[in-house]
């Protein structure tokens, strides 16, 4: 044991090196960055913005409709007679005019359709830039709703909702009998934002640990300290082992660190369906939200993928001559976590074709990303499955590594023109 | 005593016969060299008896030892320098030593000793707490020394100890490899450089294409051959 904890010490400090902490410490403040901008811009964009009212009617109706305006924005009045309300508004940053005609309140009372001019200055593309002139609209469209109600009212004795609503639709998500009040756009859409990340994070994290493993075996092939470390006294697994455990180690630390910016990053962008009180209510009334328990199952399937990932990569690992053609040999190991990773995020796996399902099943990499869908929907047989085939994958192949390492193969064996060739001097 | 015995070793790679039957024995000791060209078996052998590489036939025991059955005894009173070997790039000269240590101390006593001597050996004054990256070969090849010899191992196997080195850093390996002698380390080395081999070696066998041409100390198999040194002791016997 102690052996092993020496192999393991050295193994994590191989590991540990500037090149793989830079990074680490700049992906986690950028994505950091990015979701703390995201979230200001998104504020900025949902808070009251400065419009410019040329007000040309100067009515009763008129100053009614700005001051309904006043609810989403600040209105900056004036009372007509501007030569050029853009150059105005231009010198005070506002993005937004609004010019009310004159005659507005009389074509109103006559049923004439008055004609309200919005004009938006777009000085690049942003959530702001976009966000007021629609929160105007939004205003002009429940004064016209109020006004067309009036209309109704005035000539019909019937409620106008009825007429312009003859058929009233409510829309109702079941999820394993659990029934909440939400269009399935909207349940799709939150349930999206708050599993996205997930499968980037599983996929980060096995592809990294695979990374790791094989830099760590080639290194020592390509720094010629493979053939002392057969020599000292230590059981030959042993080596193999120490080097499994500092990856997955490493990916794991690693993982958290990318899971803190990634969850910083998608709070910032989803910051209003997903952080929004409403939404998560709806989630947790549908069960929707990863329990503790769901976790762990991803936690479970993700550190036996992360095995069976490294015993693969071992295995791989040998026939690499140094660190440069190591990552070539990564490339299977790569597709492999590519298909479950991207069929994941693009479709529902139990609705593809036979053929292919059995393909993405007999996958070992695919259990986690299927797992992490699967179990909010209350399926937790593919927790127990997974797990299953995740342990006896990553028996077979640990075995076949350390037999591998164990044996003069590693020494032997070398890939030219597209032949294993053993050779010696 | 003997500290090695070897008998009918035999290895092949596909149709290549690399060792086809050999015999020879090393006295504990003493230093022991093989000799012979590029290709003549004796990395090969040496890789075999650092329990590398698997033998195909043949027996070994290393200090009653048997190759094969009791490997990780063996590995525990040996130790192997390979001709290319190199130190892990990340780590200083003295954090590889402990490293090493590590493998070898019984207790903490035990590691301060050995680190001790490995400093001593590796002569690196503070450039020891440099990292190896920024090592020139002879000081690399020095601390490797160092390394196969610091916990007094009771068989250093050697391949070409001194390849690749200016004549300095040469002679002191030389010197520290017949020091280490005297402190009870049997050495079984192999080298091309025969002149070497003849310096270092009580007894030497002659090797080539996976056969054991001849074995005797330097000073006999000169006279058997009525040669001036071992190269033509070799040239003659080849010839």
């Amino acid at each position: 044991m102690k052996n092993f904890l020496n192999l393991l010490k050295k193994d994590i400090k191989e590991i540990i090196t500037p090149q793989l902490l830079v990074p680490l410490v700049i992906v986690v403040v950028f994505y950091s960055f990015i979701g703390n901008v995201m979230q200001t811009e998104t504020k900025k964009a949902s808070s009251p913005q400065p419009v410019l009212v040329v007000d040309y009617d100067k009515s009763a109706t008129s100053t009614q409709f700005i001051e309904s305006l006043k609810a989403v924005s600040i209105p900056e009045v004036y009372s007509g007679g501007i030569v050029d309300p853009i150059t105005i508004a231009k010198t005070k940053n506002i993005d937004v005019i609004i010019e009310v005609p004159l005659g507005f309140e009389a074509s109103i009372k006559s049923f004439k359709q008055p004609e309200l001019k919005i004009y938006s200055v777009i000085n690049g593309i942003s959530m702001v830039s976009i966000a007021g002139p629609q929160k105007v609209k939004s205003v002009v469209s429940a004064v016209s709703e109020t006004l067309s109600d009036m209309y109704i009212k005035n000539f019909t004795n019937i409620d106008p909702s009825i007429i312009k609503n003859p058929i009233v639709l409510k829309e109702y998500v079941v999820v394993n009998g659990k029934i909440g009040e939400a269009s399935p756009e909207m349940v799709s859409n939150l349930l999206m934002s708050q599993v996205i990340f997930i499968p980037i994070i599983l996929a980060f994290v096995i592809i990294f640990a695979s990374q790791m493993i094989v830099s760590l075996i080639a290194s020592e092939k390509e720094n010629k300290t493979f053939e002392t470390l057969m020599t000292v006294p230590v059981k030959r697994p042993f080596i193999i082992l120490s080097k499994m455990l500092a990856s997955s180690i490493m990916a794991l630390i690693i993982s958290v660190f990318y899971l803190i910016g990634m969850r910083s990053y998608f709070n910032g962008i989803s910051m209003g369906e997903f952080s929004s009180t409403q939404g998560s209510s709806i989630l947790k009334a549908l069960g929707l939200v990863y329990t503790p328990v769901q976790y762990f199952y991803i936690g479970l399937l993700l550190f036996l993928t992360i095995v069976a990932s490294l015993a693969l990569a071992s295995i791989l690992a040998v026939f690499a001559e140094d660190t440069k053609s190591a990552q070539m040999y990564l490339t299977p190991l790569m597709i492999l976590i590519m298909i479950p990773y991207f069929l994941s995020l693009f479709t529902n796996i139990d609705t593809l074709s036979l053929p292919l399902k059995v393909i993405v099943y007999l996958i070992p990499f695919s259990y986690p990303f299927i797992a992490s869908q699967k179990v909010l929907f209350g399926s937790v047989s593919i927790v127990y499955i997974g797990a299953l085939y995740l342990l006896l994958y990553s028996a077979i192949s640990i075995v076949i590594a350390t037999r591998i390492v164990s044996s003069d193969r590693i020494f032997t064996t070398r890939v030219r023109k597209n032949r294993i060739r053993f050779f010696s001097r | 005593m003997e500290a090695v015995i070897v008998r009918n070793l035999t290895k092949r790679y596909g149709e290549v016969n690399a060792i086809d039957g050999i015999n020879f024995e090393v006295n504990e000791g003493e230093i022991f060299g093989l000799i012979g060209p590029n290709g003549a078996g004796k990395t090969t052998t040496l890789r075999i008896l650092s329990t590398i590489i698997k033998k195909d036939s043949g027996t070994v025991r290393i200090f009653d030892y048997e190759l094969g059955k009791d490997d990780e005894h063996i590995r525990s009173i040996i130790s192997y320098l390979p001709e290319e070997a190199g130190a892990y790039k990340s780590l200083t000269g003295i954090g590889y030593l402990q490293f090493m240590a590590g493998f070898y101390a019984k207790s903490k006593k035990d590691f301060d000793e050995i680190l001790e001597r490995g400093i001593e050996i590796a002569s690196l004054g503070e450039r020891i707490k440099d990292k190896v990256s920024t090592y020139s070969k002879g000081m690399t090849r020095k601390l490797l020394l160092a390394r196969a010899l610091m916990h007094l191992p009771k068989l250093a196997i050697l391949d070409e100890p001194t390849s690749g080195l200016d004549v300095v850093n040469s002679v002191e390996i030389r010197n520290m490899i017949k020091d280490f002698v005297k402190r009870g380390v049997t050495v079984l080395l192999s080298s091309h450089n025969m002149l070497e081999v003849e310096f270092l070696s009580d007894r030497v066998a002659l090797i080539d294409k996976g056969h054991i041409l001849d074995i005797g100390t330097p000073e006999a198999l000169k006279s058997k051959y009525n040669a001036r040194n071992l190269e033509e002791v070799f040239m003659g016997e080849v010839q």
